[in-house]
């Protein structure tokens, strides 16, 4: 099983230690503080409001009845980050898995949100996905683009003037998809 | 004349009988015969498909050369534990702290008899085991998934269940060969006798930021 794989220990960018630790029901008021602790701009694009307990409360099921895995980042007693591989269970769409991350503001540009998508990528792997999927905000999430640019996702769809941000603005949508190899070429 | 710490366990299996033996003098392994299935396949090369290198291998100190051996005299498995080389970043653990599992591998024909498990348990079974940190990188460009006819997280996981009663844990790190592809792993078992700013420094190479 995969949870016995963690809790999974980083050190970050700027030498702070991190655990990775799948979400757990006790988990759940924490989850919700994260997000409340969070200004609305960078949880804005979310398609659910992360600060209804409520909400929390369903991707807590959802992980229980394998909808979705998901992973805490936590540097002492705190949560910094939270990611999460969103899977379909039914249908067409059963071979390709959606990543969602968040990380902390304080704790950007220190690669967590990298090792989070790693983790999540091989957690899409054991569970024999095709592909994963993550979508941005151009304008907004442009490091990010680059991020998972780096991480071998490639832009595969863009959707013009699709969002729109908090204070009304239209944005492009990116679409990109990491394609999970199941087994070396014989090139 | 055989090391002082040396083992030797008799084996019997579906093919015939092996001796496991390890810490082999390189004259021992020059004795053998290095058996015709380590040679190249299509998707897969042997590390090592000379016994002159494995012979090198084992005159370097406190290096374990374990092998299995056909009454007949032919290696049919061979595993390493050796010190990283010079250019590898965990030489700055600290001098002679890191010990690599560096090959460990069972022909063809010899594979699903539990040989490569005999092999691990006689390798690591080392008199410097408590003062050393042992560890394994696995890259999935070197597995012989043909063989095993697995996908390489199955072939992942098969190496976890293989290492993990021996000890080894997986630890993260940003090597980037082992960053390459997410299948690849990185277990270490750390001595009982390391201490605590070893193991700091140890957490610190593993995300390069000693330097």
């Amino acid at each position: 099983m995969p949870q016995e794989r963690y809790p999974k220990e980083l050190v970050l960018k700027d030498h702070k230690e991190v655990m990775l630790k799948p979400v757990e029901p006790d988990d759940h008021k924490r989850i919700v503080r994260f997000y409340q602790d969070m200004q609305l701009e960078f949880r804005w694009f979310l398609k659910e409001d992360p600060c209804d307990p409520d909400v929390v409360r369903k991707w807590i099921e959802n992980q229980k009845s394998g909808k979705c895995f998901s992973i805490l980042a936590c540097y002492k007693d705190r949560i910094v980050g939270h990611a999460a591989l969103l899977l379909r269970l039914y249908g067409g769409r059963k071979h390709v898995g959606r990543l969602r991350t968040m990380v902390a503001p304080d704790f950007a540009g220190k690669r967590l949100g990298t090792w989070m998508v790693f983790d999540l990528t091989k957690r899409a792997m054991e569970l024999g996905l095709e592909k994963i999927r993550c979508d941005f905000v151009i304008g907004v999430e442009d490091l990010a683009v680059k991020a998972f640019r780096n991480m071998d996702f490639v832009e595969e769809g863009l959707l013009k003037h699709y969002i729109r941000d908090e204070k009304g603005n239209y944005h492009d949508y990116q679409i990109m998809i990491k394609h999970l190899h199941k087994e070396w070429s014989d090139f | 004349m055989a090391h002082q710490y040396q083992k030797r366990a008799e084996r019997s299996t579906e093919l015939g009988n092996l001796t496991i033996c390890s810490f082999c003098s390189p004259s021992e392994i020059m004795s053998l015969s290095f058996n015709e299935t380590f040679t190249k396949y299509a998707r897969y090369n042997p590390i090592i498909s000379r016994k002159e290198t494995l012979s090198d291998v084992a005159s370097q100190p406190d290096t374990n050369v374990t092998l299995a051996v056909t009454d007949d005299g032919k290696i049919v498995g061979f595993s390493i534990l050796e010190y990283p080389k010079p250019d590898e970043r965990w030489i700055r653990v600290g001098e002679r702290i890191m010990m690599e599992v560096s090959v460990i591998e069972v022909s063809r024909l010899w594979r699903s008899a539990g040989i490569a498990k005999d092999l691990l348990n006689f390798l690591v079974d080392h008199p410097l085991k408590e003062e050393r940190i042992f560890y394994m990188v696995g890259y999935s460009w070197t597995w012989d998934m043909d063989g095993k006819d697995i996908m390489p997280m199955a072939y992942r996981d098969m190496m976890i269940k293989l290492f993990t009663p021996f000890g080894f844990k997986i630890f993260q790190t940003n090597e980037p060969n082992i960053m390459l592809r997410p299948e690849n792993l990185f277990m270490a078992r750390i001595g009982t006798n390391i201490s605590e700013k070893i193991q700091k420094q140890f957490k610190l190479v593993r995300f390069n930021m000693d330097t």
